[in-house]
């Protein structure tokens, strides 16, 4: 059991180093990955038209719709 | 591309922090006007350097008598070339030893950067006008989103829809084949609201590439990109989790593409024999690159963390069994090696990242542009 628990041990708190260490090697080497897009300096382009909440789903409609064709 | 000095007769430099024209031997200052040429191209003299294989393009029916690169009067003439003039240019808002200091500072906070790249000698700084197409396009969408709202058991599914339309003025695409995209696109964003009519006194001190990629050649991309920020934006328009877009309509048309050239700094350096080549967006100062990580420092972080974490990991499992908390070992073990995976998963992706930023930092591909771009206007 206690072996067992050792090798878990292990696996985690290794696994979990590598990511940490790969996370911090990319922010300490790496620069300028995707920081900021056309938009920060273009806001307010979208023109939002037509604008519902909680409606069906599009499944549901063309299912309706197949069976308004039908008739 | 030179001008020279009306008082002295010394080759002019564009002064970023002054918006001028300075003779660097006199110190005199001169507007940088609007060329009165209204030609669509012009004709350019390509000297080249037998000593560092330059090429510099002067305007004109000036000849140099040595290479505003390495120094050496040993320039020839090469040939003549007739160049298209772009429709705009964005002046260099960042001087150069602004753009040195920049990546200095960037550089000095990396923990894992070795102390011989953090104090480096600069080889070569290099102010370059990149080729860029401008993209006005029209996008509008009929759009139905999927997300869930609520969370445990309350969570459903909900589903919204939403009409709209999006001009997209001046979306920045590079014309230039020979610099990596990956590098470019990490340039941007550029402000494109400060651009200028092209004037080619701007040219002056600075490299200039040419476009060699047409602007046809880039719809597809253009319009992706166009694409994954209008559906970035609508779904921001939604309050929900997981926002997914299920269907949709859209109608995008390309109005027209305008030639600009926008300005990046290239500095380079040498790091074990090999060059290194950051760049800066000339306007907002924001650096791009990777650099090699300190693999000792690396190895001692993950062996300290690694034994730290594992130890209260073993505390916490061993504790478990022996308080009889775990039902079904099998799966438990099954669970571990889950997230140990998913842990390694995202470790593997981080280092491949900075892997394929540094091999973009040193490609022989980027020196060599930086060495070749003194061909242009």
């Amino acid at each position: 059991m206690g072996f067992g628990a050792f090798i878990l041990g292990n696996l985690l708190g290794f696994g979990f180093a590598f990511m940490l260490v790969g996370i911090l090697v990319k922010r300490s080497n790496d620069h300028g990955d995707s920081k900021g897009t056309f938009l920060d300096f273009n806001s307010q382009l979208l023109h939002v038209t037509v604008k519902r909440d909680d409606v069906c789903d599009p499944k549901d409609l063309d299912y309706i719709a197949s069976l308004n064709n039908r008739k | 591309m030179i001008l020279y000095c009306a008082n002295c007769g010394k080759a002019l430099v564009y002064n970023p922090a002054k918006n001028k024209m300075e003779c660097p031997s006199c110190g005199s200052l001169f507007d940088a006007k609007r060329s009165p040429e209204p030609e669509d191209t012009m004709e350019c003299n390509i000297y080249t350097c037998t000593a560092c294989g330059a090429e510099l393009a002067i305007n004109g029916v000036e000849s140099s008598t040595f290479c505003a690169y390495c120094g050496q009067p040993t320039i020839i003439f090469s040939r003549v070339s007739s160049e298209i003039k772009p429709k705009y240019i964005l002046p260099f808002s960042v001087t150069k030893d602004q753009a040195v200091i920049a990546i200095r500072q960037k550089l000095k906070k990396g923990f894992f950067i070795s102390n011989e790249i953090k104090n480096f000698d600069v080889e070569r700084v290099r102010g370059i006008y990149i080729p860029y197409w401008l993209f006005d396009i029209h996008y509008e969408d009929k759009v139905y989103l999927s997300g869930t709202k609520g969370s445990g058991d309350n969570e459903h599914d909900v589903f919204f829809y939403r009409e709209a339309d999006c001009n997209f003025k001046q979306l920045t695409l590079d014309a230039s084949g020979k610099l990596a995209d990956e590098s470019s696109q990490r340039l941007e964003p550029y402000d494109t609201h400060a651009l200028q009519p092209f004037d080619i006194s701007y040219l002056s001190g600075f490299y200039a590439d040419r476009y060699d990629v047409p602007a046809e050649q880039l719809h597809t991309l253009a319009i992706s990109r166009a694409e994954n920020l209008f559906n970035a934006a609508i779904k921001d328009t939604v309050h929900a989790n997981n926002v997914t877009i299920v269907q949709n309509a859209p109608e995008r048309q390309i109005l027209k593409a305008d030639y600009a050239m926008l300005p990046a700094w290239f500095l380079t350096f040498r790091y074990q024999q090999k060059p290194y080549t950051i760049l800066v967006n000339g306007q907002t100062g924001k650096v791009v690159g990777g650099v090699p990580y300190n693999k000792s420092k690396v190895a001692v972080c993950f062996i300290l963390t690694g034994l730290a974490v594992s130890f209260f990991a073993f505390l916490i499992i061993y504790g478990l069994f022996l308080m009889d908390m775990i039902d079904s070992p099998g799966k438990f073990v099954f669970d571990v090696l889950i997230v140990t995976g998913i842990f390694v998963g995202i470790g593997i992706a981080k280092f491949h990242k900075v892997k394929k930023s540094v091999e973009l930092t040193e490609s022989k591909t980027t020196d060599s542009y930086v060495k070749d771009r003194q061909e242009g206007i």
